[in-house]
């Protein structure tokens, strides 16, 4: 094993990370600029040096070096580091090109295990040769399938020798971006980017703005939130247009690989029988357009809640009824229909409202208590934790699937659908809980335990028939005879 | 082996002790919100509401005791550990032995006092644990988990 550096352009990279960790002092100083305090320019040349100095010496220290079982990274000047990842421990990999790294052929290699030790679960290769990561990529590909004993599933891989595609077209796409909730969070950004202004940028750059706005009327100011909400919107739609542009969804030799992306091409892989769970998502608005997101489940940093961006999403977005048969394709043991659901009895939607009402009036109490009348305002609070909870009275499900060997569990949060479905193998712990009012009634939740990212992820399925709860009890703990199949 | 098992008994004088020690520690943290509020005139009543949480929180917690002990179950079968507890808010665990990734013993100065053993059963993503078992019966117990789950297929995540 010979080692090598990354690609000299990687320095570029570098140096932009350092520029990312001191955002804060580069921030400042320029401000220094801007408001024009006069300081000795050697001081900038030297932070400039140091800066670019700092990126050659990262780039100095970074070596790699691979092969056939696993990949080895030395980095560090003071702290040297060395990770060893073997092969057969990779959960996914992921490539991500810039566009203008394109014409270069560099790309980013990211390699992802399951440990979850402090956060350093994730390797990087920060850019190499696209030649470089595709052999590493594919060398992680051979032991998979070296590893896989079973001389019959060999065969069956000739067979998978054809990738299997599935591209989602632009008008889809511009459906998923039209019916996404995305617009909220980036008002959010756009807010807070206008009141870090007034920090980062000096009094006499606002003063007219500030001018301007106080002496709006009404009728200027509908002008403005309508704007504001337009811009989010078309900021919105182009955002998530961009991040799933060209998105195609491949199986081949049991690995599925996702590639998507404008700006930065992302390529996101990860062996089939490393999935955890599959799940999918509608939102209120999806689900009267029959339109569905298919993600997956990955026991890397890669499917962590906090890397919202990064789920593993295996489809965007695809029509409701395709679903299954979309599923059957790309997994073989999702059968391509699924079986009739088994709905909780309408009384217990009285058990989700009351949960979320009485959640609701803490609230409402408070901001009455505080602002008297105006806090009455908070009443609408009530209604809307109604609808909440007759939601998720209405989509809590649960459903065998017909090879009994896997699960099928529907909830509801926030006005969104979430259809988990998984293997028995995949479920590592399942806990019944019951409070003693609920005895009475005979009702439990049902909580299933599965690693998503580094944690857990419970998937709980609220006051279900105590009969129907120790059936899956039991369902899970019976012995594993068919594993054969 | 698979007939369903209590905790030691004596694990009962570990929890007492436990809830006196919460007791005296929220006396002081009472004291001095007591002395802080003195000195910064705050209103009389939130010490006392104060005052009736830890009352009443010491209280369930002891009278809960002889409770907690009589509905704490575990069962170790061939292929799966079962934990089953509580009274009010009743909860009950199945993990496979396939699953199991790692056993951990740990014991605070309490549980090391009365000679006994916290049994943590770690599966890939969640851990559930035993309150307490006798030091011999915790690391047969762990032997056990560890032998069946090296005989179980090896499982990865």
């Amino acid at each position: 094993m010979k080692s090598e550096h990354l690609h000299p352009l990687s320095i570029v990279i570098f140096i932009g990370r350092v520029i990312k960790q001191l955002y804060i002092v580069l921030g400042l100083l320029l401000w220094d600029v801007i408001a024009k305090n006069h300081v000795n320019p050697w001081i900038y040349l030297g932070i400039v040096l140091l800066i670019i100095g700092w990126g050659i010496v990262r780039y100095i220290c970074f070596t790699f070096a691979f092969d056939e079982n696993g990949l080895t990274i030395n980095s560090g000047l003071f702290i040297r580091r060395h990770d060893h990842i073997p092969f057969s421990r990779i959960q996914t990999t992921q490539h991500k090109q810039w566009f203008f790294l394109q014409p270069f052929g560099i790309e980013s290699l990211l390699i992802q295990t399951a440990g979850h030790e402090d956060k350093k679960s994730q390797t990087e290769l920060p850019a190499v040769s696209i030649k470089i990561s595709n052999l590493i990529d594919q060398l992680y590909q051979n032991k998979e399938k070296t590893d896989s004993d079973l001389p019959i599933a060999n065969q069956s891989d000739q067979a998978n020798q054809i990738p299997d595609n599935y591209a989602t077209s632009t008008q889809d796409l511009s459906k998923y971006a039209l019916t996404s909730f995305t617009i909220f969070p980036v008002l959010g950004v756009l807010m807070t980017l206008y009141s870090q202004l007034d920090q980062f940028l000096p009094k006499r750059f606002l003063k007219p703005f500030e001018t301007i706005l106080n002496h709006l009327r009404l009728n200027d100011w509908l002008i403005v939130v309508t704007g504001l909400l337009l811009l989010g919107a078309v900021s919105s739609y182009l955002l998530i247009l961009q991040r799933y542009y060209h998105f195609v969804l491949i199986k081949k030799n049991n690995k599925l690989t996702t590639v998507r992306g404008l700006f930065q091409r992302q390529t996101l892989g990860s062996s089939l029988k490393k999935l955890q769970a599959v799940i999918i998502e509608q939102n209120i608005l999806r689900q009267w357009f029959h339109l569905a997101t298919i993600k997956a489940v990955v026991a890397s940093e890669a499917g962590s809640k906090d890397h919202d961006d990064d789920n593993f999403i295996i489809t965007p977005v695809i029509s409701a009824k395709d679903v299954p048969n979309h599923l059957h394709h790309f997994f073989n043991w999702i059968p391509a229909s699924f079986p009739e659901l088994d709905h909780l009895p309408k009384v217990c939607d009285w058990y989700f409202v009351r949960n979320a009402v009485c959640l609701s009036l803490i609230p409402v109490a408070l901001s009455i208590y505080f602002w008297h009348q105006w806090g009455s305002v908070s009443l609408l609070l009530l209604p809307i934790s109604i609808s909440l909870g007759i939601y998720k009275g209405r989509n809590t499900a649960l459903a065998l699937l017909s090879d009994n060997q896997s699960l099928l569990l529907q909830s509801g949060y926030c006005w969104t659908k979430k259809t988990t479905i998984l293997q028995r193998k995949n479920i590592q712990s399942l806990v019944c809980r019951q409070t003693i009012w609920m005895t009475g009634r005979h009702l439990t939740h049902l909580c299933v335990n599965v690693r998503q990212g580094d944690g857990n992820q419970e998937v709980q399925i609220r006051y279900l028939s105590d009969a129907k709860a120790l059936a899956v009890y039991h369902w899970y703990l019976q012995k594993p005879d068919s594993k054969n199949q | 082996m698979n007939a369903t098992q209590q905790l030691p008994k004596k694990i009962q004088i570990t929890w007492f002790v436990h809830a006196c020690a919460n007791l005296i520690l929220s006396l002081i943290i009472l004291a001095a919100i007591y002395l802080a509020g003195h000195a910064w005139h705050w209103p009389i009543w939130f010490v006392y509401i104060i005052t009736t949480a830890i009352a009443l929180g010491t209280i369930s917690e002891l009278v809960s005791i002889p409770y907690r002990y009589r509905f704490w179950q575990y069962r170790i079968t061939e292929d799966a550990v079962e934990m089953q507890s509580g009274f009010i808010f009743r909860k009950r665990i199945a993990i496979p032995i396939s699953r199991v990734q790692n056993v951990t013993l740990s014991a605070g100065p309490l549980l090391q006092w009365q000679k006994m053993q916290k049994v943590a059963v770690a599966t890939a993503s969640s851990t559930h644990t035993i309150d307490g078992l006798d030091n011999a019966k915790a690391e047969k117990l762990r032997d056990q988990i560890m032998a069946l789950a090296l005989g179980a297929l090896d499982h990865e995540i």
